[in-house]
């Protein structure tokens, strides 16, 4: 065992991140400078063609007025012009008014915004076309106006007047510029999560073995052998380290028994045809293929409630709003039933092998998603993806738990938390772009490619350590822990007012409410992803900061109850929230306050619940943890969807965010009355 | 391959045509002049039929029909045409009124130019007469016909001018009372019969100034046989009045209504003659052949009419509208 191993890993993560910081400033520069390329370009050709369009509709209007004077109608006798107007102006977006004014410049006929407007702005239009920049397009204060004379006979018989919104354009641009940034965020995020984890997989992790190597053969250990897959400089010297090792193994078999025992008194001999391994599973394992298969997997996450939606067959039996909810729960349901799969793979075979099992139904499910035709279909197909993610979720979680140092719990629980969040952060936002541009099918057939290639990333990077067995011997009897925990009450007191409130508002108030409102408010796919997606950047950044706080300053609890309190508040913003940026800051808002919440949660558990850990196992607490917080996340979009049947969406978002008041407000209680003595700050790592 | 059967398709053609002797076509026809009958032999001949027509012109006269059907009956010809509702009705007589002594019952009629064969009880249904007899509807339903009027203007009263003695036309009125009724339109109707029940030319411009007593916002004339050939007098009428006019047929419009939803006659024509091809050619049974209309009817106005009037078309009807600017 090498003295510290997790700090070295903790310190190498510094300088990883400064090595990647130069190509990672290249790379973001780069993309800056083609974004704003673009956006550019799109800029030049978006104002004139914007012209343009407005100038051959006044040609086609025009062409009606044309033809009435051709015939001989007088020009201030036609009839339903009003309505003649206003049909023109319908469809396109960016036309707020047309008019046609009489040579002298009397308005005649107007479309139903401009008859709308007090008399004084038509006098407004004509003075702003005296001037002379003006040019056939005068400027107003919020637009542009259009004039276009009508002739017939070789006389002008009047003018029409287009008015083009100005702001138009600018969000138009702010629209693209929303999605550069983006995009540029996501590929940020992406480029962190590859360069880190190919380079702790290319250089530092042989590097670390090759220095570990060497200083066990300092000490006359010989036993153990890095098993090597992948062929660069840094393997290579691990490799030929390995080979001599390997030598002076096989040299030791070679000699007779007295030579043999004479040397054991001073060295350690493996056996060269089956050396014990160098390495021992590590936290960051699995840390890259896990975010790409959440990556995938969250892709959805935006537009499903939309999607489920689409299908929908009004039936006798069950509400659109339950059935919507309801492969939500299912969702769960499977995940929880798969889950104790993980845990028996994880303890028989590798992390390796349980997340390919589980990686390969989660693929097929969301490929067939895409496809289903009805909701059966889609019920069916959701439960394979969910069961493959609740393997995968379950594998990666237990294998950080299990590999990680106590004294580090919330840290270590951040890698998870961080790659999931970060995941969620890109699938959520890309996954909102995707669906806009080429459909729901198509995205979801995107997300099992994702999960192709984590599985091809699992195949390839991680390390094949054989089984990653519990620290704890509770395990062993999952069922009868379960019991045992669950038959105190004061576990369960806990993790129904600390635990499961949180996954009450993710599920039923983010994932399910949020998408089918926003929608309802006019919000497109990529918008309503982009709204989501603060949530998960909110969480992204404040993970770590509060995982370190947590950790540090052992502010655990003071983060639970200040956490649950921001998402309740945040939950009731949202509900009173009208347009983009109070709904992202409520949004940002219930953000903040999962993260705090959140976080410190799994890691005060093991303070707080010493003897029970001493009883059962830090495994089994945390499964139970988990399996209520499950009943949350289920619960959530079902207990969400009979609110919104029952009394529509405002009302049912102010239940959700007094209910988490509440709750907290119960948890608060529940942690003053618990006399324990407060949880020692952990100290500082050296 | 292809050649060979190419030739052999030629030389079946060629022997088809050659050994078709010429069809014979008995056509009745109302009154001179309408391109009906026109568009129903110029059908025949550019399908490839070899016809030799017959033409009898009973003016108007229904007492001239017994004698032309001597004729028919002795000439044995393939197929009937017959020219109008009055016309129609002499040669097969009525549902449930048909005399073999009196009626053709033997012989396929192909009718054009009726307005409306179901209530002038021709037939009684239109997807198949069940009778030997076919033919081509020229005038939209009413339903629609109102629709286009309240599309030029809304509608408070509406004026209609007809001929109650025609059966046809006592049925449209029915169905116009209950149109105008369901959508609270006022319906005020005028008629020139006198007091023998029978209806007199010499009372039209007093009907016309009757009309014009009630201020009507809209005078619907419907597809009058009487009215035919008076119609540029009753037109003219309408004008001086200052009554804009609902025209039902092209006749009137082209004496000087303001607008109508009419199909041209010539294309009426051309329906029944596609009818008599089926039955002539295909040996299709009249009895299974739907009564048609055509599919298209043109929204059209009248600019002179208007212009004497000072109502103009609204700019959606300006749109799609057949504007005669003559």
């Amino acid at each position: 065992m090498s003295p510290t191993p997790t700090n070295d890993q903790s310190l190498s993560r510094g300088r990883v991140w400064k090595v990647s910081l130069l190509p990672m400033l290249l790379i973001v520069a780069t993309l800056v400078a083609a974004s704003l390329q673009a956006s550019r370009l799109f800029e030049e050709s978006l104002r004139p063609d914007l012209r343009a369009k407005a100038e051959t509709l006044a040609q086609t209007v025009a062409l009606q007025f044309h033809r009435a004077a051709d015939l001989g109608i007088p020009v201030n006798r036609l009839g339903a012009a009003d309505a003649y107007l206003d049909d023109a102006a319908l469809g396109h977006e960016e036309i707020r008014y047309i008019g046609f004014a009489s040579p002298d410049g009397r308005l005649l006929y107007a479309s139903r915004d401009l008859r709308a407007k007090p008399a004084s702005f038509f006098d407004k239009v004509l003075r702003a076309h005296t001037l002379e920049e003006a040019r056939g397009l005068a400027r107003l204060d919020g637009e542009l106006d259009l004039v276009h004379p009508v002739e017939s006979r070789g006389r002008v018989i009047g003018h029409l007047h287009l008015g083009i919104d100005a702001t138009y354009v600018e969000q138009r641009l702010q629209e693209i510029h929303t999605d550069i940034l983006i995009t540029l965020f996501v590929t940020a995020l992406v480029t962190v999560e590859v360069l880190m984890a190919l380079m702790g997989l290319l250089v530092l992790r042989p590097l670390r073995l090759l220095r570990r190597l060497l200083e066990l053969g300092g000490e006359g250990d010989f036993t153990r052998q890095a098993r090597v897959r992948l062929h660069d400089e840094a393997t290579r010297a691990l490799a030929a380290a390995g080979r001599l090792v390997r030598g002076l193994n096989r040299r030791h078999a070679a000699l007779d028994a007295r030579a043999a025992r004479t040397l054991g008194e001073r060295f350690r001999f493996g056996d060269p045809k089956a050396p014990a391994p160098l390495e021992e599973p590590g936290t960051s394992d699995l840390r890259l293929p896990l975010f790409v298969f959440l990556f995938g997997s969250e892709l959805s996450r935006s537009f499903w409630p939309l999607f489920v939606k689409r299908l929908y067959q009004p039936g006798p039996y069950f509400s659109e709003s339950f059935m919507v909810a309801l492969p939500m729960s299912l969702w769960v349901t499977a995940m929880v039933v798969c889950t104790p799969l993980a845990g028996r793979l994880l303890n028989t075979r590798s992390s390796r092998v349980a997340m390919l099992v589980g990686m390969v139904p989660a693929g097929l499910g969301l490929f067939m998603t895409g496809l289903a035709s009805s909701l059966t279909e889609l019920f069916l197909w959701r439960v394979v993806t969910a069961g493959g993610y609740g393997v995968v979720t379950t594998t990666a979680l237990l294998h950080v738990a299990r590999t990680s140092k106590q004294s580090h719990g919330a840290r270590s629980m951040g890698v998870f938390v961080g790659a999931s969040t970060a995941a969620s952060v890109c699938g959520t936002a890309i996954g909102g772009i995707l669906a806009d541009r080429i459909g729901y099918a198509a995205t979801f057939g995107v997300a099992a490619a994702l999960v192709c290639l984590a599985m091809a990333l699992v195949l390839l990077l991680a390390p094949d350590l054989g089984p990653v067995r519990a620290r704890e011997e509770g395990a062993a009897r999952p069922m009868a822990a379960y019991l045992g925990i669950l038959k105190r009450g004061r576990v369960l007191l806990f993790i129904l007012l600390a635990a499961m409130p949180a996954r009450l508002v993710l599920t039923g108030f983010l994932f399910y409410l949020t998408p089918l409102r926003l929608h309802e408010m006019g919000f497109t796919e990529a918008a309503i992803g982009r709204l989501m997606m603060g949530y998960f950047i909110v969480t992204v950044f404040a993970t770590p900061v509060v995982s370190l706080l947590a950790d540090r300053h052992g502010w655990h609890r003071g983060m639970m109850l200040v956490g649950g309190g921001l998402s309740g508040l945040g939950v009731l913003l949202f509900a009173s929230a009208g347009g983009s940026w109070p709904l992202l800051a409520a949004v940002l808002l219930v953000g903040l306050g999962q993260a705090l919440a959140a976080t410190p949660l799994l890691a005060s558990i093991p303070p707080l619940f010493a003897e029970e850990c001493a009883g059962f196992g830090l495994d089994s607490l945390l499964s139970v943890f988990r399996m209520i917080e499950r009943v949350g996340s289920l619960v959530g979009p079902l207990l969400a969807a009979a609110l919104l049947g029952a009394s529509g969406f405002v009302r049912s978002t102010h239940v959700i965010g007094v209910g988490m008041l509440a709750l907290t407000a119960g948890l608060a209680a529940y942690l003053f009355l618990r006399s324990l003595p407060p949880i020692p700050p952990t100290p500082k790592a050296p | 391959m292809t050649a060979r059967a190419f030739l052999a398709g030629l030389l079946l053609l060629s022997a088809a045509s050659a050994s078709a002797a010429p069809y014979r076509v008995f056509m009745v026809i109302h009154r001179t002049g309408a391109e009906a009958d026109q568009g129903f032999r110029d059908y025949l001949l550019s399908a490839g039929l070899e016809v030799e027509f017959t033409v009898r012109n009973i003016e108007g006269d229904a007492n001239r029909l017994p004698a032309v059907i001597q004729e028919i009956r002795a000439r044995r010809p393939d197929l009937i045409y017959a020219q109008s509702t009055l016309v129609t009705e002499g040669l097969v007589g009525r549902v449930g009124e048909v005399d073999p002594a009196r009626h053709i019952t033997d012989i396929p009629v192909v009718f054009a130019m009726v307005s409306d064969p179901i209530a002038s009880g021709l037939v009684t249904r239109l997807e198949g007469s069940g009778r030997n007899l076919t033919g081509a509807v020229h005038v939209a339903s009413l339903p629609v016909q109102l629709k286009a009027m309240q599309s030029f203007m809304p509608l408070q009263r509406l004026g209609v001018a007809y001929n109650p003695s025609e059966p046809s036309q006592r049925n449209m009125f029915d169905k116009l009372k209950q149109l105008t009724a369901q959508a609270g339109i006022e319906l005020v109707a005028v008629h020139p019969l006198g007091k023998d029940g029978k209806p007199d030319a010499a009372r039209l411009p007093a009907m016309m100034q009757a009309l014009a007593a009630r201020r009507p916002d809209l005078v619907y004339l419907p597809p009058v046989n009487f009215f035919a050939p008076h119609s540029q007098l009753l037109m003219d009428e309408a004008i001086r009045l200052g009554l804009p006019t609902f025209c039902a047929i092209e006749v009137q419009l082209e004496a000087g209504g303001m607008m109508g939803l009419v199909a041209p006659f010539y294309n009426v024509g051309g329906l029944a003659g596609f009818k008599a091809t089926q039955v002539l050619r295909e040996h299709r049974s009249p009895a299974e052949l739907p009564v048609e209309t055509l599919s298209r009817f043109s929204f059209e106005v009248n600019m002179p009419a208007a212009h004497a009037l000072g109502l103009y078309p609204p700019m959606h009807i300006l749109r799609y509208a057949r504007i005669r600017e003559r």
